[in-house]
């Protein structure tokens, strides 16, 4: 009879697997709110004591500490050291963050214990996370020659693309050799939406050789002080306004993100949707990690990048027109600094008559908007039902056949209301309400589309919402409803003034509140002092409507595209409204003369000439 | 005799006022159309990176080595024409040559005085004929002559200005048909379309 021998590797085996953290099956995670950092999101260290051990830090981004630097200043690039520390500047942003952090609710990895790296999460590989908020009763740990995955399309995500970490105690990583992380970023995840908020200290492990490539990512906050061990490299920023950030040769890069969002208008009968467009971010021409990509809708792909001037372009599709909108200029280019977070949005505007035609005829192009309201936005308590009702309007000046409403993430759209004249063709100026309900297990942002047709030409509009699960954060949620004053203009083309109506239709007031279009020059960057806002506070309150106008004039037929943006809660709400005004064909040209015109003059002057000739005769007689 | 003589010298004039005048105009317009088969332009070795300006259009083929004017809409709603027999006009309200869309030249058949003008040859191209114009740069783009199409003077002629399949087009336009002295205009626009190479 066979024996089983057992020594003791096979004993260290059974244990790590017996304790090993596993969440199987259909697992329900709680989302990840990203906290506002506020002015703290340009600085690499906030601290009140700052100590420089063994050799200088290099840190990206700016620096603050009221005492310090112990025996070597840091190496500031891209930023400048102020001390001390402000409660204001400082202080203040870092407890609304802790805040943040510590009151949302938090999927739990207990009571196994805090090893990140032996947890199982569904299917996926230990120690591999999706996005989501995790809580570890005690300390949380990363052992030594292991690395924990934030993998941004990992099974059992949340749907949005934050990741936060907290515990009641430490956060501690092990020693590694050089460049081995503790911690890495998958499939899209951004530097920029990991946080860290131990009870206790935070401590990096140190490493055996400087690293050119972060061994740690994420933004650590807490009051309970922070180390690095020597040669750690973080990717993130060390907070910690009460207590002390020790360093010890470390590199620490404030991260900075660019989220490339993909925009596709298929007014007149495109078909293409984002993901067959290959998008490339560059910088001197060369793709940056994970360029190029397919396109992403709403909230987009995000890339950590260093500061600098960046390019975003795209394999060309000859049937789109390809805009820039958002952070990005009118050729894609897009400077960031450090510490900045930039939407850039790529719109491909379907080519009606050709990318610059003169026009096809005067038939005049449907104008339909979509609004899309989630109730409630917010389920604070977990997952729960949600209903969508959805506003499909003709703002245009033809009546439409064929409207629908269509939903990424709820199938079951249904009609309401609205078709008073049961006419089944959306009258110009109608409104009809769709509704559908479903069960949101995980946050999670959807988009809606609405169609309609007039004399053979297909329009949409759509709208994007999302709904936050496990946390009381209400997200923005902004409407832009754009309508030019005229539809169609003659061969010569001439002026189109367009109207713009950004409203709040969420339930909590919006900052910084943007609007821009890509074919429209003088739209104001960030709103400040509409006479729309009522109470003056600068927010969009959701009693109040911005209006603007943008005149251009056009020589072609266009589809141009106005973006609203808004703000709240850490959140960022963007909606979209495109037209088309077709600018007519000319009539072909008359480039003849009449066949004869040359034969009479020829005659006209043979008849001169003879008369010349008889006058000089009869003269010459006469004399 | 010197009747005689004077006779001679005044049916000289004759001849130079009412004959050889057009004549003259005629040959030197023959002569400034003719392109060498030398100066036939190298193009396939420029790389084309952006559109500027049209600047000439060449079509060995029927000899026409043209500066290119720009027109937009006349008051009739028509495109416009160029100024003289020996110009094209490119319709500066759409695409230019080589971008995507529908490029669109026009240019004279037949001028004052039976003096020649510069598409009165434009029925001879066929397809595979090449079109080539040279922009305010000096790039070159190389055009292949698709199809020939006849359209009524008042036809709809968006697919002329228009394209929807992403590519770029060259298309010239001119007069042809009977002449009807009335409207001042020939009855059909001939259009040849060409694709950029």
């Amino acid at each position: 009879m066979k024996k089983f021998k057992f020594n003791k590797k096979s004993i260290i085996a059974a244990l790590t697997i017996s304790f090993a953290g596993t969440l199987l099956g259909p697992v329900t995670l709680l989302a990840a709110t990203a906290p506002v950092l506020g002015t703290n999101s340009t600085y690499g260290v906030v601290s009140s004591t700052y100590t420089g051990n063994v050799a200088a830090t290099t840190i990206t981004g700016n620096i603050c500490y009221t005492s310090g630097p112990g025996t070597f200043a840091p190496t500031i690039v891209g930023g400048t050291l102020t001390t001390p520390c402000t409660s204001g500047t400082n202080g203040t942003p870092q407890a609304t963050a802790l805040t943040t952090l510590n009151t949302q609710a938090c999927t739990a990895i207990t009571p196994v214990g805090g090893a990140l790296d032996t947890w199982v999460i569904g299917s996926n590989p230990a120690g591999t996370f999706p996005p989501g908020c995790y809580a570890v009763t005690g300390a949380m740990t990363i052992t030594t020659g292991t690395t924990v995955t934030l993998d941004a399309t990992a099974s059992g995500g949340d749907g949005g693309n934050v990741w936060v970490f907290k515990s009641t105690g430490a956060l501690t990583t092990g020693a590694s050799t050089a460049g081995f992380p503790s911690v890495v970023l998958a499939n899209g995840a951004s530097a920029t939406n990991v946080f860290w908020a131990p009870a206790a200290a935070a401590t990096l492990g140190a490493n055996f050789a400087v690293s050119a490539t972060p061994t740690f990512v994420g933004t650590i906050i807490t009051d309970a002080g922070i180390t690095l061990g020597h040669f750690a490299n973080l990717l993130g920023r060390a907070l910690d306004f009460a207590t002390t950030v020790t360093t010890d040769a470390n590199i620490i890069t404030v991260p900075t993100t660019l989220h490339v969002v993909k925009l596709v208008v298929n007014t007149g009968g495109g078909t293409a949707v984002a993901g067959d467009f290959n998008v490339n971010v560059k910088l001197a021409g060369t793709d940056v990690a994970n360029s190029p990509a397919v396109g992403v809708v709403t909230p987009g792909r995000s890339y950590a990048l260093a500061a600098g001037t960046y390019v975003v372009s795209e394999t060309a599709n000859p049937s789109y027109t390809t805009t820039f909108s958002g952070a990005c200029n009118s050729s894609g280019s897009v400077t960031l600094a450090v510490g900045d977070d930039a939407i850039c949005t790529v719109i491909n505007t379907y080519n009606i008559a050709g990318t610059s035609g003169g026009g096809s005829s005067f038939a005049i192009l449907p104008l339909i908007n979509l609004t899309k309201v989630p109730s409630p936005l917010a389920l604070p308590a977990g997952p729960g039902s949600v209903t969508y009702t959805y506003v499909a309007k003709n703002i245009g000046v033809v009546d439409m056949i064929g409207a629908w409403v269509k939903d990424d993430k709820c199938s079951d759209v249904k009609y309401v209301s609205g078709d008073t004249n049961t006419n089944n063709v959306l009258n110009v100026k109608e409104s009809w309400t769709y509704a559908c309900t479903k069960f949101v297990s995980q946050t999670e942002t959807n988009t809606a589309t609405a169609h309609g047709q007039s004399s053979g030409w297909d329009v949409y509009d759509t709208a994007n919402a999302t709904v936050v699960v496990g946390s009381a954060l209400v997200p923005p949620l902004i409407h832009l409803e754009k309508v030019p004053n005229v539809f169609a203009l003659p061969a010569s083309g001439g002026p189109v003034t367009y109207s713009y109506l950004v409203t709040n239709i969420g339930t909590v007031p919006m900052s910084d509140v943007t609007i821009s279009d890509d074919k429209c020059t003088g739209l104001p960057t960030r709103v400040a002092g509409h006479p729309g806002d009522l109470n003056k506070n600068d927010l969009l309150d959701t009693n109040e409507t911005f209006q603007f106008t943008c005149q251009t004039n056009l020589t072609k037929t266009t589809t141009n595209t106005g973006t609203a943006t808004g703000h709240a809660n850490g959140f960022t709400s963007v909606d979209y409204s495109s037209a088309t005004v077709i600018v007519a064909a000319p009539g072909l040209p008359n480039t003849g003369f009449s066949p004869e015109s040359g034969r009479n003059i020829s005659i006209f002057a043979g008849l001169f000439a003879i008369s010349i000739f008889y006058y000089i005769v009869r003269r010459k007689q006469t004399v | 005799m010197q009747l005689k003589n004077m006779s001679k010298r005044t049916l000289l004039i004759a001849a130079l006022v009412g004959v050889a005048l057009p004549a003259a105009l005629q040959s030197s317009v023959k002569e400034r159309t003719m392109l060498p088969a030398e100066n036939i332009p190298t193009l396939s070795k420029q790389e084309q990176v952006s559109f500027g300006l049209p600047a000439r259009l060449k079509i060995p083929g029927i000899s026409v080595d043209d500066g290119v004017e720009q027109v937009g809409v006349t008051s009739e709603g028509e495109m416009g024409t160029p100024k003289g027999p020996v110009g094209v006009a490119w319709f500066s309200l759409g695409s230019r040559p080589g971008e995507v869309g529908s490029a669109v030249i026009s240019g004279h058949y037949g001028w004052k005085n039976g003096i020649p003008a510069v598409f009165d040859n434009l029925y001879k191209l066929h397809p595979g004929d090449k079109l080539y114009v040279e922009d305010e740069n000096g790039i070159i783009t190389t055009f292949v002559v698709r199809e020939l199409r006849r359209y009524g003077e008042h036809d709809d002629a968006s697919n002329v200005f228009t394209s929807r399949d992403g590519k770029a087009h060259l298309n010239l336009v001119t007069c042809e048909g009977v002449w009807n002295k009335f409207s001042k205009s020939y009855s059909k626009r001939l259009v040849v379309f060409a694709d950029k190479e």
